[in-house]
């Protein structure tokens, strides 16, 4: 019996291929965001890695206040290696939006442990300075530059490097650089908050959190920090959250899209298959057994998505970390960690099976007789909106099409919600293109550059999935209705208010749903800002722009939807209305 | 024999009887056609007769015997044969078409006119006022009759198409 | 007096799938004001398709349609469609009313189209079905309906705009037979009222209604012959009743 119903299951798949496309393409592309927050978190690693063993890493970072106190820890239990203890301080660097603060390491000859790598130049500071990659990158300052600090010391910049417990400048705030140590005795009297670091490796370095705690334990309270290699790591790494938070935004949105557009299309399909579903009832099927073919159907569709998306994921995650890896050495991996598969397959079938069994049910349960005997799909019962529709003064073809659309009330609503939410995510875009504009000029943005640029690129993907899906759903109602359209220039309506039949409920139904879109945009970022660690209240995009997403979305809609209609007033009526 | 299954009766009241039974449906019969009916009745023993003490012209009061009863038994419980199979057209039909007296077609469209014609003129009566239920149905029986005779028409035309001649 | 109806020399020819199909060849009918004309043939011999060239869903290989002294078979979709919600009712042998409005809606449709204010167009729909004997149906759905009950909606319909003509692909074609009865009796009143009326029908009930019956086979006419008036019946004998 499985097996039938398994054969079942793929005919439906085959015969209906347009529609298992658009779903395979948008669970897959839900998928692949899935993935991608999951991945890019982890495409760090590698590099991070190598930075590690070349700068030959410290497993514990302390930082006390006296050069005696960071000798004491050179021989604490566990320890087998350490390097001399270094001075920093912070100082001012002049530049022309003001002085920016720096902190400043001395370095005596090239550190045991946890010495800066270098990626330009020389990572020797010298008579010079030695600045890290990610802050020479954002003070646009490159090798052979001069750079005046407090006090009108001038020091040439002969080199970059990175250090694995220096994250991305602006993110790890002050930026750091290296001079050697008379430079640093130079600058002494212009700087502050002097401090010593020591950089420790241990026998075990699985224990550095211990170690760590036990060498703050025995130090004056608030006046030391450390840092384990754990955390070092994760610092570094951290850089990927902000994209993580927005893919995981994207996929909680095109989730929802996917069970909007999958549950419209599979109620169709249940719909158009009215007939065939009561055969089967009447061949013996039960109506479980019906759901569930219905449901394997879309269990293979959803294998496949995750698959798909797995692999796009796997291979855009690299990309994507690539700029956040300026702290580090060597190009992101591909982690392609077979669990993220998992996690994608779990997250897209959830979704998949609810819609489908969700939609099916309500299809499935009816007279087998009343089935076989109407030959036709029994009708939706006009809804208290649609009545309400015909209350109000519309022209004749507004009034007939959106009773029709609003008679099927549940695709109606699902179709709103998709709309809605992909006007949300342009109004989540343009309310941090706000938040970009509106921060000072000069002023380092805490943003990394990549974050707009997937955004859009998010958005662009999100819309392409959103025209494709009205499109498909439009073409849906047209083959379903064709009889319909047919009846109706029988008694009169001429081709383009037959067109407007079809047209103007759905645009009705986009300047409802965009509205709406505005306020579930706004509340979308605002949650994202605050999840991101943001203080105080966001800026938002401002009305001009945000009345934009309306009108573009019913314009769209208009012109998707005018493919359809164009095709149902062509339709000849007499090969419409052939008697069976 | 049906009418005195009722009872008993004079010839005279039977005659009334039929009179009012029946109608036109047979042609008026007079009462020396009655008395003869009758006496042959009597003779095949179905009915018998007694004279009336009281009356000098020698009227009988006839019942039925127990044969007669059997027999009128019999021919209520018995049904009317089924099939039809001679129809006046469909003779004309074949005889006129195989000796080339006439079109095939032309004859079978001539028919369908008298047919729908005899249609019109039942549907005609049916929607006059007054007809007791007896005679709506008689009428429905034969406009029934009337459209599965027309069916019988088309299948005739279309075996003519298909089949070629009719031998 | 100009006929309502005339088609001269009328031809079509569908293409489907590479060899074409002549449903009409070379068909000459006239229908005048207030006559009632049946149109009868085996399957397959044109009768739908005379129909919808009439009535202007489609258009003809050759040949002219010609409807109340004007030639409409080279009209616009847009010209068609306006003439068709005046002028001309269809009443198909599937119904096909709207199965999203309601019964009084689907009437209300072409009052509203040729711009009888909503509630006029209200009242004159719920008129026509009392008037049709569904009086209390107007506010159920199609699919909550009988067939004779929407078959009495799609006349409605059809006479909602007191059109010139009606026009019906079997009328009683998806209905029993008592059931056609009662439909076709409504097609009579509408005819004893003075509407024209051009029907395509198996039935020789409705045959044998219509003044005239024109017997279409293999896409040409083959018989255009009036019916008398009704011949009186005589019975073979009243009987009491049972």
């Amino acid at each position: 019996m499985f097996s039938t119903l398994v054969r079942l299951a793929f005919s439906g798949i085959r015969t209906r291929l347009v529609a298992s496309g658009l779903t395979v393409l948008l669970a897959a592309t839900a998928a692949a965001t899935v993935v991608l927050a999951l991945e890019v978190g982890q495409a760090g690693r590698e590099p991070w890695q190598q930075t590690f063993a070349a700068a030959h890493g410290a497993h514990v970072l302390a930082n006390v206040p006296t050069e005696k106190a960071a000798r004491a820890l050179q021989s604490h239990r566990g320890v087998v290696e350490a390097a001399a203890p270094v001075p920093d301080m912070t100082v001012n660097l002049q530049t022309g939006d003001g002085p920016e603060p720096l902190r400043i390491s001395g370095l005596s000859g090239r550190p045991q442990v946890n010495a800066p790598v270098r990626i330009a130049g020389t990572a020797t500071p010298g008579n010079g300075i030695v600045l890290e990659h990610s802050l020479a990158t954002a003070l646009n300052v490159g090798v052979g530059d001069r750079l005046t600090f407090a006090g009108d010391v001038g020091l040439r910049v002969v080199g970059t490097a990175v250090l694995p417990n220096v994250a991305r400048y602006p993110r790890s705030n002050p930026g750091v650089a290296w001079v050697d140590r008379s430079t640093f005795d130079t600058l002494r009297p212009h700087g502050d908050r002097e401090s010593w670091t020591v950089a420790l490796r241990l026998a075990d370095p699985a224990a550095a959190p211990k170690v760590a705690g036990s060498i703050l334990a025995h130090q004056p309270p608030g006046s030391s920090s450390t840092q384990t290699w754990q955390e070092q790591r994760s610092l570094a790494l951290m850089d990927a959250q902000p994209l993580q938070l927005i893919l995981a935004m994207y996929t909680v949105v095109l989730l929802a899209v996917v069970f909007a557009v999958v549950a419209i299309l599979v109620g169709a399909r249940a719909l158009e298959q009215y007939r065939q579903i009561g055969l089967l009832k009447a061949v013996g099927l039960t109506p479980r057994q019906v759901d569930l073919v219905f449901v394997i159907e879309s269990t293979v569709l959803g294998l496949v998505a995750a698959v798909l998306g797995f692999t796009a994921g796997a291979l855009l995650a690299p990309v994507l970390a690539r700029p956040s890896s300026e702290t580090m050495i060597g190009s992101p991996t591909r982690a392609a960690d077979p669990v993220h598969l998992v996690v994608a397959a779990v997250l897209v079938l959830l979704v998949l099976v609810l819609s489908t069994w969700l939609s099916t049910r309500r299809r499935t349960r009816f007279s087998v007789l009343h089935a076989i005997e109407s030959g036709r799909a029994a009708p939706p019962r006009p809804s208290a909106l649609a009545r309400l529709v015909a209350v109000l003064p519309l022209g004749v073809s507004l009034a007939v099409g959106a009773r029709t659309l609003l008679a099927g009330r549940a695709r109606a609503l699902l179709l709103a919600g998709a709309i809605s939410l992909t006007g949300a995510a342009f109004v989540f875009a343009l309310s941090m293109q706000a938040s970009l504009d509106a921060q000072p000029a000069g002023q380092v943005s805490d943003v990394p550059t990549e974050l707009p640029v997937l955004v859009y690129t998010l958005d662009g993907v999100l819309l392409l999935i959103a025209i494709t899906s009205l499109l498909a759903i439009a073409l849906l109602g047209l083959r379903e209705r064709l009889r319909d359209f047919g009846v109706l220039k029988t008694v009169g309506l001429t081709p383009r208010q037959v067109a407007s039949t079809l047209v103007s409920p759905y645009a009705m139904l986009a300047v409802v749903a965009s509205v709406l879109s505005i306020p579930v945009g706004i509340a979308l970022y605002i949650a994202t800002y605050r999840a991101a660690g943001g203080d105080g209240d966001p800026t938002l995009a401002p009305w001009p722009w945000l009345v934009l997403v309306p009108v573009a979305t019913v314009l769209l809609v208009i012109v998707a939807t005018s493919v359809p209609a164009r095709m149902a007033a062509r339709a000849s009526v007499a090969d419409v209305l052939r008697t069976e | 024999m049906a009418l005195l299954s009722g009872g008993r009766g004079h010839g005279y009241e039977l005659k009334q009887a039929l009179n009012q039974s029946f109608g036109t449906l047979l042609p008026e019969l007079n009462s020396g056609q009655i008395y003869s009916t009758l006496a042959r009745l009597e003779r095949d023993g179905l009915v018998e007769g007694e004279s009336v003490a009281d009356d000098n012209r020698g009227k009988k009061v006839y019942r039925l015997t127990d044969r007669g009863r059997e027999l009128l038994r019999n021919w209520v419980s018995v049904p009317v044969p089924g099939p039809r199979l001679k129809d006046e057209f469909f003779i004309k039909f074949v005889v006129a078409t195989s000796m080339g007296l006439a079109d095939p077609l032309t004859m079978i469209e001539l028919q369908r006119r008298e047919y729908l014609q005899s249609l019109r003129d039942l549907d005609a009566r049916l929607t006059t006022d007054g007809n007791s239920p007896t005679t709506e149905l008689m009428v429905e029986g034969a406009v029934l009759h009337l459209k599965a005779d027309l069916g019988w028409l088309d299948l005739i035309e279309e075996r003519l198409v298909t089949g070629g001649s009719m031998s | 007096m100009t006929a309502l109806l005339e088609t001269r020399d009328l031809a079509k020819t569908y293409d489907t799938g590479g060899t074409p199909v002549a449903a009409l060849i070379g068909v000459d009918l006239t229908v005048r004001r207030g006559e009632f004309v049946a149109v009868m043939g085996p399957s397959g011999c044109g009768k739908s398709t005379l129909l919808n060239l009439v009535a202007g869903l489609d258009r003809p290989s050759a040949g002219e349609v010609w409807f109340d002294g004007r030639r409409i078979d080279q009209l616009s979709e847009t010209a068609l469609a306006k003439l068709r919600r005046r002028r001309i009712g269809f009443v198909f042998q599937f119904f096909n009313l709207l199965p999203t409005l309601s019964a009084e809606a689907n009437v209300e449709l072409p009052l509203l189209l040729t711009g009888t204010h909503r509630r006029e167009a209200r009242r004159q729909a719920r008129g026509l079905l009392t008037d049709l004997g569904i009086g209390d149906k107007g506010r159920s759905a199609p699919s909550r309906l009988s067939g004779g009950q929407q078959q009495r909606v799609a006349l409605a319909r059809a006479l909602a705009n007191q059109p010139d003509l009606v026009v019906g692909d079997e009328p009683t074609g998806g209905l029993d037979s008592a059931t056609a009865g009662e439909v076709l009796g409504l097609l009579r009143d509408a005819h004893g009222r003075g509407q024209t009326l051009l029907l395509a029908t198996h039935d020789a009930r409705v045959a044998a209604a219509a003044d005239r019956v024109v017997s279409l086979r293999d896409g040409r006419v083959f018989d255009d012959r009036t019916l008398d008036a009704a011949r009186p019946v005589s019975l073979p004998f009243d009987p009491e009743p049972l």
